[in-house]
């Protein structure tokens, strides 16, 4: 049976994305449009996507410049320059993982009042309390070559209270014990502040908050992001074992979470640097077998056919 | 209302390519990306240097404008596009193929993420980049709306079928191009296309302010 989108004319309104009809290609168009709610609603799709400017960014040529450099080098000649190798690390999984990092920061953005006007700073950098619970370490858990210590405390993190129930209770009771005047920072704000030092490329620091965070708050949803975002930040910093931990730390509650497909990936590419070659080669069929069809695919198979020769 | 058709366009990639002087390498950009897929290294280099802008400017209509995630998915998609050029079979422009692999991952990335609350959040930020950028305020805030419109509508299908749709409502590729490119059956495409149609038209009917924009917007 024909339904009415069988009958759309299909072609017409592809073509008339890519060039001009004919007066009466457009005539036929605009009459079946006109009794067509599935092709009026297509059509005005594209003309919402065509109104939004594009017009070129300040830096956007320095930018492509870059990019296209690091992605050619990356590509051929069959070997990474040693900057390109941490990049390369980031490339599938950092998009996704920085960036979701990102993503859940608007959604506590969206969840948090306006920050007060007054702009202190809390002492949870500085001289955090002890952690309510530690998360237990994972597999191949080596020296932590950016774990949060006095010395190296995390920058001040915006002491805004969220209007959020994800503080742990005992966090929130130590806070009122101390009797503390700056509210202590909950996940929110501690995921908040690791963002915005990986944003500054303060990777270091951001991996630094994002310990702290799953060290306060590990039953935070803040935290379960935490886990693969430290994991990809700590893959840059050349600290495969402490990432492949924190991948591990993500998937073993969570094998099918969210991003399931990005710790993975995380997660194959820190056996692969560890030169775990068994592992490393179950840990990409792995992903292949759950999640087929994912933008790791190529990466994923190419790898495989590299461990295969 | 009917939506008028679309001004007769160039034939390129809609998103205002007609100014890039890129438009004049269609052949150039063809016989790069042979040598790109081929490994040369100046290739592929002078490719994406030729299609970046455009990829950029693609991206940054799918995600907000002054989120920090433009240059990493522009670097993703770069190598999607490297990754993807001995699959390239000419089957349309090559810089219609990188802007259509550049909108493709912003899309994938959006889906990923859970973007909705980062466009509303966007939104609630204003970013300074995206006001600097446009004529006014006033225009600012339509262009967010107009985003947070275009994210809402893709953000509520199922991918493949936000996929077919993009592909053919947005990049004007027919069934049986975007067959090809994604390769699967025909009929398979059809009936994505025409799920996704009915499911837009549905998602405008139900909402009036998305019916205003895009009536505004067409």
């Amino acid at each position: 049976m024909r339904t009415a989108g069988d009958r759309c004319p299909d072609h017409l309104l592809a073509r008339s994305r890519r060039g001009p009809l004919s007066l009466v290609e457009r005539r036929a168009l605009q009459a079946h449009a006109a009794v067509c709610g599935l092709c009026r609603a297509a059509l005005a799709l594209g003309a919402l996507h065509d109104a939004i400017p594009d017009s070129p960014q300040p830096g956007d040529d320095a930018l492509v410049e870059r990019l296209a450099s690091q992605v050619a080098s990356r590509h051929t000649g069959g070997h990474y320059r040693r900057g390109d190798r941490r990049r390369a690390w980031a490339v599938a999984a950092a998009v996704a993982l920085l960036a979701s990092a990102g993503g859940a920061a608007a959604w506590v953005t969206l969840r948090r009042p306006p920050p007060p006007a007054r702009p202190t700073t809390n002492s949870a950098g500085g001289a955090p309390t002890a952690p309510a619970r530690s998360p237990a370490p994972g597999p191949g858990t080596a020296p932590d070559p950016v774990a949060p210590a006095p010395a190296a405390a995390p920058p001040p993190v915006a002491a805004h209270r969220p209007a959020r129930a994800a503080v742990a209770p005992s966090a929130a009771a130590a806070s009122r014990r101390a009797g503390a005047l700056v509210p202590e920072p909950n996940a929110a704000d501690l995921f908040a502040a690791a963002n915005a030092a990986r944003g500054a490329r303060d990777l270091r620091g951001a991996v630094t908050r994002y310990r702290l965070l799953q060290a306060r708050y590990p039953g935070s949803a803040e935290a379960r992001v935490s886990y693969v975002s430290a994991g990809d930040l700590l893959a840059q910093l050349a600290a495969p074992a402490e990432a492949l931990a924190q991948f591990d730390r993500y998937l073993a509650p969570r094998p099918a979470g969210a991003l399931a497909p990005e710790a993975l990936f995380g997660r194959a590419r820190s056996l692969q640097a560890l030169d775990r070659r068994a592992d490393e080669n179950e840990a990409w069929r792995e992903l292949l077998r759950r999640f087929p069809g994912s933008i790791y695919e190529v990466a994923a198979r190419r790898r495989l056919d590299e461990l295969a020769r | 209302m009917v939506p008028p058709l679309p001004p007769d366009p160039p034939d390129d990639p809609p998103g205002g390519l007609s100014d890039d002087p890129s438009d004049d390498l269609s052949d150039d950009l063809s016989d790069l990306a042979h040598r790109a897929a081929a490994g040369d290294r100046k290739a592929t280099r002078a490719l994406l240097v030729a299609v970046g802008p455009a990829m950029l400017r693609a991206i940054r209509k799918v995600l907000a404008s002054g989120t920090p995630d433009v240059e990493d998915v522009a670097q993703e998609a770069m190598e999607a596009l490297v990754t993807a050029l001995p699959r390239f079979r000419g089957e349309c422009t090559v810089l219609h193929f990188a802007w259509r692999v550049a909108v493709l991952t912003a899309l994938a990335n959006r889906r990923r993420l859970d973007l909705r609350a980062r466009w509303q959040a966007d939104g609630a930020d204003a970013p300074a980049e995206a006001i600097a950028h446009d004529p006014s305020p006033v225009e600012a805030l339509a262009t967010r709306g107009r985003r947070d419109a275009l994210a809402m509508l893709l953000d509520d299908l199922p991918g493949n079928q936000a996929e077919v749709l993009v592909l053919h409502a947005v990049f004007g590729l027919t069934i049986e191009e975007i067959a090809g490119a994604v390769g699967r059956p025909l009929e398979t495409v059809r009936s994505r296309l025409r799920l996704a149609k009915q499911a837009l038209r549905d998602r405008v009917s139900a909402n009036p302010a998305l019916a205003e924009i895009l009536e505004v917007t067409s």
